[in-house]
């Protein structure tokens, strides 16, 4: 896929709209800005871009719609601030990571759902912002292994 | 800057190329918005920044900006954010507030009508509220992993 269909898409307002089906590794880049890709078909690993590379305000959403298997997003070591939140109807709110800091690994465990969602955009030079929500308990998870 | 007409997401340029519009505040301690600022992600924290909105009366429907506290000492902001209205009782919404494993905390604490939202120097690094015109009011929603980070006034 060129980089002119995620133009094409940007020109009309809209996002590019990516599912990853069975695939089970993809590599991020510069062109992927501003994508959404429907995940969980398959154990996945994406590996993010170096954010030191990327222009500012590169951007790229994962949603899971189909909950077979683990969806793992690593990137280069702790250039993630933001959190994801977790948790179901009635209950406390769940923090991934549970204490403020930088990350580098989002998990899409299993037993995550359909509709399940991580954002993650380059806010600055080395810097991503991440945040999302998951309506099961730390079905998401933001670690710095 | 790139954006399109009356700076919604639309057009060439920098939204042209899907990529997100991010303007670093930095020791800036003052920022009147305008119609242009519409599709703009703010960084702030680093000092005590007085921002105003719009007249939402003079504003198009979807105009729309977001904030994220990114400069931090010791993981809370160095400095607190105000986000003021032009006008009175502009904004609607809530935000999120509330540790992991903790209660949700909502700002405004009971419905109504506010006139300002803050990023309050109490806030985590990461924490963001976003701001959208609809209607004659400011839709306003956001989270923070602070307890009463995102305060209304």
């Amino acid at each position: 896929m060129g980089s002119f269909a995620f133009r094409s898409a940007a020109l009309a307002g809209k996002k590019k709209i990516t599912d990853l089906g069975t695939t089970t590794a993809l590599t991020l880049a510069s062109g992927h800005t501003n994508t959404v890709f429907l995940c969980g078909g398959a154990t996945q690993a994406v590996t993010l871009p170096n954010a030191n590379t990327l222009p500012v305000g590169w951007n790229v959403k994962f949603v899971v719609n189909d909950e077979t298997a683990v969806v793992t997003i690593t990137g280069t070591a702790d250039q993630c601030i933001g959190h994801v939140v977790t948790g179901g109807d009635n209950q406390n709110r769940q923090l991934q990571p549970t204490s403020a800091g930088l990350f580098d690994v989002i998990i899409f465990t299993a037993g995550g759902l359909k509709g399940d969602w991580v954002e993650i955009t380059c806010i600055t030079s080395g810097l991503f912002h991440v945040h999302g929500d998951c309506r099961v308990i730390d079905k998401i998870t933001c670690t710095s292994p | 800057m790139g954006f399109g007409v009356h700076g919604l997401n639309t057009g060439s340029g920098h939204f042209g190329r899907g990529l997100k519009t991010i303007v670093n505040t930095g020791t800036d301690t003052s920022l009147a918005l305008t119609d242009s600022h519409s599709g703009t992600i703010f960084l702030v924290g680093a000092v005590a920044l007085a921002v105003t909105l719009p007249a939402a009366s003079g504003l198009e429907n979807g105009w729309t900006v977001k904030f994220i506290g990114e400069h931090a000492t010791g993981g809370t902001l160095t400095a607190t954010t105000t986000i003021t209205g032009a006008g009175t009782n502009e904004l609607i919404g809530h935000a999120v507030t509330g540790g992991d494993n903790g209660n949700r905390q909502l700002q405004p604490v009971n419905a109504g009508a506010k006139d300002m939202v803050m990023l309050h120097t109490t806030a985590a690094r990461g924490d963001w509220v976003e701001i959208t015109k609809i209607g004659s009011n400011f839709l306003v929603f956001g989270s923070s992993r602070i307890n009463n980070g995102l305060p209304f006034a």
